[in-house]
């Protein structure tokens, strides 16, 4: 496993601190797996293509999570994203041997997740937006952080403030939140956001803005709250 | 807001972990009872997508759609270069000229 669970027990940090940074090594050591992804990524494709069944496996344990991350994200709803990783991979599974790589295969699949996503969401537009409460958000998801720094403090406060972060994007409003994902969790240009959403460039740019503002402003409301 | 880009930096990173943690199973079951049928999940905006993705031409038109600014930054880099060669070019020549005129000078003398 190249992931370490983010979820923090809870006594106090300082107690654990040798579980903590031994996380920590495994956490660096997770992302130096990471660096190596590419050439594997390659090596499974390529042998995908040629109809190894347990290669295209080896596709699937390395990008399913990074799949339902971002199907999550999108349709705030877990059986929807499950839904969509696994109609993401078929597609992925039928498709293979057309792929000719001219980006990386992660590109690739994170688009296709997120043109799967948005014809998922213009179906439903017409029913109720659901909210998800920050509690059951964290209480029912295992958030797995990935890039965190050697100050175990630091780390700990870092961990709590992107938990409050994703609570408060999981809770935006629908026209707020898809821009905002694409644009800052998916490095989507304004261009490609406005063609994919369907609304013109200046109100992408506009909701974008008034995301990272609410974002803001629910932060330094948590702050102070605690204060 | 530089502290929200920090934090969204961050957040970019995290991976959320499925409720029952057997997606990966699940994928890999459905892989393996794909039918005849599920070929209708390759619609028209699928086609379109792999075609697109598939497309040298496309990609690098959608490259500097996306980001004009650098393709006009390239552009102006290769001009620069293009001029600076031709500045040299001509310079060198000037230089190669000037000697010969100056030897013709004394030979007729």
């Amino acid at each position: 496993m190249d992931e370490i669970e983010g979820k923090i027990p809870e006594e106090a940090p300082e107690c654990n601190q040798e579980v903590e940074d031994k996380k920590i090594t495994e956490i660096l050591a997770g992302d130096k797996k990471q660096e190596h992804r590419e050439p594997d990524d390659k090596r499974l494709v390529a042998l995908s293509q040629k109809g190894d069944k347990a290669a295209f496996e080896g596709l699937v344990r390395m990008y399913s999570k990074y799949v339902y991350t971002n199907a999550f994200f999108m349709l705030r709803d877990a059986h929807e994203a499950e839904d969509v990783s696994q109609e993401v991979f078929v597609k992925v599974y039928l498709s293979i041997k057309n792929f000719r790589g001219l980006s990386s295969f992660k590109t690739w699949l994170r688009k296709l997740t997120i043109n799967t996503c948005i014809d998922k969401l213009r179906i439903k537009s017409k029913t109720a937006d659901k909210k998800v409460s920050l509690e059951a958000f964290e209480e029912n998801y295992d958030i797995v952080f990935t890039d965190l720094n050697h100050n175990t403090e630091r780390n700990f406060i870092a961990r709590e403030t992107i938990k409050e972060v994703l609570g408060v994007i999981v809770n935006l409003e629908e026209s707020y939140r898809i821009p905002l994902i694409l644009r800052d969790f998916q490095d989507y240009s304004y261009r490609e956001i406005a063609i994919l959403i369907k609304k013109p460039i200046g109100t992408v740019k506009t909701n974008i803005h008034r995301a990272r503002k609410i974002i803001k402003d629910k932060l330094k409301y948590e702050k102070e709250k605690k204060i | 807001m530089a502290d929200i880009d920090k934090y969204m930096k961050m957040a970019k990173k995290v991976v959320i972990k499925p409720e029952d943690h057997s997606i990966e199973d699940k994928i890999i079951e459905r892989i393996s009872s794909v039918k005849e049928s599920d070929k209708s999940l390759l619609d028209g905006n699928f086609m379109d997508y792999l075609k697109k993705s598939n497309s040298r031409l496309y990609l690098f038109s959608e490259g500097i759609k996306n980001n004009p600014g650098r393709f006009i930054l390239v552009l102006m880099s290769i001009f620069a270069v293009l001029a600076l060669i031709v500045f040299i070019f001509r310079k060198n020549a000037q230089l190669c000229r000037k000697p010969e005129n100056g030897r013709k000078n004394p030979e007729a003398d």
